[in-house]
């Protein structure tokens, strides 16, 4: 709406004056950068009004950075209108006014109650309202260990079974630099640093990266959501600090964060400041400003790489991805073969064949195909009283009931990787649907 | 539990699609605080989601009795009238909804929307550019540019900004849907076919993904088409819908058995009679055959046979 358009509207409410008319005309008006005769109509014609009216014009000024005008529209004496006055105090510095509005608010409706403004206005009893605040501190990093239930890892690669380009891939990137760290010190190559694995559920990323850790012979901190996240305010940021305190201090170290979107999750889609905090700080911990990071490696895993914010995976952060993909047919007979290790089952049974049946089945599904290969046995032994052994039989009723779950994940994949593929960060996943998808 | 708190978890579950658990919840608020227009307002929005569009035009009114200053409520109304084909006043409620916020951005796409069904593409293109200049990274506005140009036919234009919506949100129903479209038109149907199961997947109850999956399938075999067709949208109708088609045919062949009769033809009228009970048995077998036919098809990605 432009200038012309609200004398316009001014001229039809001197006509025929209307609360809406009027509401119109002082929002627009707001809109266009004139608070001085918003204000003014506004005097003019306060009793159109109605407070519901003044308080949503009061809160497009509080928008628009225009405090002092938004005073005017707000009431002295409801609650919804003196928090609002409580922001406004604060925001031009008249810390007594602010605290007396925020009191008043409050005790006409305890819902009101904000953490946040009691205590920018020094209104907040800490003891009284953090009962559990425990805050870690740098100096007292030796006090969460339990936290960081670290240990030598003992998993290494011999364990993971398939996967051979990735093993080699990260030999190459992430052991060596570990196992020979002056020669690439020699050449100001960086050791540790950050390093996503990411790809469908079930395909090994976590064991890949205890392995990855076991190589390293380095500490290996696996850290959970509940080992950072905390009710309190500023508290989970504090913890997250803690652990890469304790990593650095540990070093060799490699910090593992399992599903890292629940950390570092895009911040446009979090709904609350906390979340936008923790990925500040995760950011802050990885870019080693303050600190040292070398000798850290953190490792991370996600499902879900879209829905990492895009801050993670830029340059000396996150900024080495390996694709995990689900198994190949070698790699899940592979797979079939050492889960099958030690069960009783008859000789002769055709794993290639199995695995050939089995297109698209993760590590987890493939172990699950096992399971209920040996319930078929067991229901078997029951029904017939008799020693029974895993059959052929027994996994083609299996394959029956079982599903390859990795096909969603690549059908999602796919769009990503061939729409939102910025800087060719899926360029994997697109080879691999390039070379095995039709 | 407080009646905000409350309120954000019956919000949560309508975002996550649970319809059903949120109007329990929104129910709850009402008999607690029936002059609530934000309880209303997402009742009348979760009820548009069931297709229940009366239901949902009676308590958006009420919301707007309450409350007649919220945009979001008008639109909803557009959309509400729209569906019962009454474009003017849909558009009349965008206008109120721009009035009220002039930032409202679904407002301005859906207006634009409304006024190329009335064929005023120029001035629809007008509303998109508003919106655009008020968010520049939006993925419904790239949706909504190739929406636009995929109707005048500008089918590069359509892609590039189908491809800028997915770059934005490869999830996003609308993207895919256009790019499946696009996709169609350009006779790539196995990309078309991939983008139709992509929302299928996700949204079984996708009347648009269906009938895109359907034209595909009409693309290759018109037969297989029209089976397709048929039987998606028999799937889709409600038990007292369905009663009525099968009464109804049995009043056609029945008639048409009477008309053969009269004709001279005996064996005719006679098969004609049983055709009836043939459509009855078809309605119980066929929907379950074309479920798993649709499950079968919905993989959407496929593995090489050397994999």
């Amino acid at each position: 709406m432009n200038k012309d358009t609200v004398k316009g509207l001014m001229k039809a409410f001197h006509e025929a004056p209307s609360g809406e008319l009027a509401r119109i005309i002082v929002s627009s008006l707001v809109e266009l950068n004139e608070p001085k005769e918003a204000v003014s109509f506004y005097n003019n014609s306060e009793s159109l009004f109605t407070s519901s009216t003044k308080l949503s014009i009061a809160d497009l000024m509080i928008q628009k950075e225009l405090h002092e005008f938004a005073l005017v529209f707000l009431d002295t004496s409801l609650a919804g209108h003196l928090i609002k006055r409580a922001e406004c105090y604060l925001w031009l510095e008249q810390l007594e006014e602010a605290k007396s509005a925020y009191q008043q608010a409050v005790a006409q409706d305890d819902s009101l109650v904000s953490a946040v403004l009691a205590r920018q206005l020094g209104l907040m009893n800490t003891e009284q309202e953090r009962p559990k605040l425990k805050v870690v501190e740098k100096s007292d990093v030796a006090s969460i260990t339990d936290l960081n239930r670290y240990k030598q890892e003992t998993t290494d690669f011999s364990d993971v079974v398939g996967l051979a380009d990735i093993k080699k891939q990260i030999n190459k990137k992430i052991i060596l630099p570990f196992q020979k760290p002056s020669l690439f010190q020699k050449f100001k190559k960086k050791v540790g640093g950050g390093v996503l694995l990411y790809g469908p559920p079930g395909c090994g990323k976590t064991l890949l990266a205890r392995a990855t850790a076991g190589e390293c012979k380095a500490k290996f901190f696996n850290i959970e959501i509940s080992d950072v996240l905390d009710m309190y305010i500023g508290e989970s940021e504090q913890k997250l600090h803690a652990i890469f305190e304790k990593a650095r201090e540990d070093t060799p170290s490699v910090l593992f964060f399992d599903e890292i979107e629940a950390l570092a999750g895009k911040r446009e889609h979090s709904r609350n400041s906390s979340t936008a905090n923790i990925v500040s700080q995760f950011l802050t911990e990885l870019d080693g400003f303050a600190q040292n990071n070398h000798g850290v490696l953190v490792l991370a895993s996600t499902n879900v790489p879209w829905a990492v914010d895009a801050a993670f995976l830029r340059p000396g952060r996150f900024d080495r991805m390996f694709f995990v993909p689900p198994p190949d047919r070698s790699a899940r007979q592979a797979i079939l073969e050492h889960h099958m290790k030690d069960r009783p089952c008859e000789s002769g049974i055709k794993y290639g064949a199995i695995a050939e049946k089995a297109k698209g089945f993760s590590g987890a599904d493939l172990h699950n195909l096992v399971e209920m290969a040996a319930d078929e046995a067991i229901d078997e032994a029951i029904e017939s009283g008799e020693d029974s052994v895993i059959t052929q039989q027994h996994f083609s009723e299996a394959l029956k009931d079982s599903r390859a779950t990795t096909i969603e994940w690549l059908t999602t994949a796919r769009n990503y990787a061939r729409y939102a593929n910025d800087g060719g960060r899926y360029d994997d996943v697109l080879n691999f649907l390039k070379k095995h998808g039709r | 539990m407080n009646n905000d708190y409350k309120y954000s978890i019956a919000v949560e579950h309508a975002h996550r699609g649970q319809v059903g658990s949120a109007i329990e919840i929104l129910k709850e608020l009402l008999a607690d605080d029936p002059n609530c227009a934000e309880y209303h307002g997402l009742l009348a929005s979760c009820l548009l989601m069931q297709k229940r569009i009366y239901a949902a035009e009676y308590e958006l009114k009420l919301a707007l009795q309450i409350n007649p200053q919220q945009a979001d409520l008008f639109v909803l109304m557009a959309r509400i009238v729209f569906l019962k084909n009454k474009i003017n006043e849909a558009i009349d409620h965008c206008n109120r909804a721009l009035e009220l916020d002039i930032h409202n951005l679904e407002a301005y796409l859906l207006k634009s929307s409304l006024l190329r069904l009335q064929g005023n593409t120029k001035k629809a293109k007008e509303y998109i550019d508003r919106a655009a200049n008020l968010f520049p990274n939006s993925s419904s506005i790239a949706c909504a540019y190739a929406d636009y140009f995929l109707d005048s036919g500008q089918l590069q234009e359509a892609e590039k900004y189908t491809v800028e919506a997915l770059s934005m949100n490869a999830q996003s129903h609308e993207a895919n849907l256009l790019m499946g479209k696009i996709k169609l038109k350009q006779g790539e149907l196995h990309e078309a076919e991939y983008h139709a199961k992509f929302i299928i997947r996700d949204d079984p109850s996708s009347e648009e993904a269906l009938k895109l999956f359907c034209d595909i399938k009409m693309r290759k075999s018109i037969l297989l088409g029209v089976w397709w067709r048929f039987n998606s949208k028999m799937a889709t109708l409600s038990n007292i819908k369905a009663s009525i088609i099968l009464i109804a045919g049995f009043l056609f062949f029945n008639l048409g058995a009477q008309v053969l009769e009269d004709l001279g033809y005996p064996t005719a009228s006679v098969v004609t009679s049983f055709a009836w009970i043939g459509l009855v048995v078809y309605s119980w077998v066929g929907i379950p055959v074309y479920y798993k036919k649709l499950e079968k098809e919905l993989k959407a990605f496929q593995f090489n046979s050397d994999f």
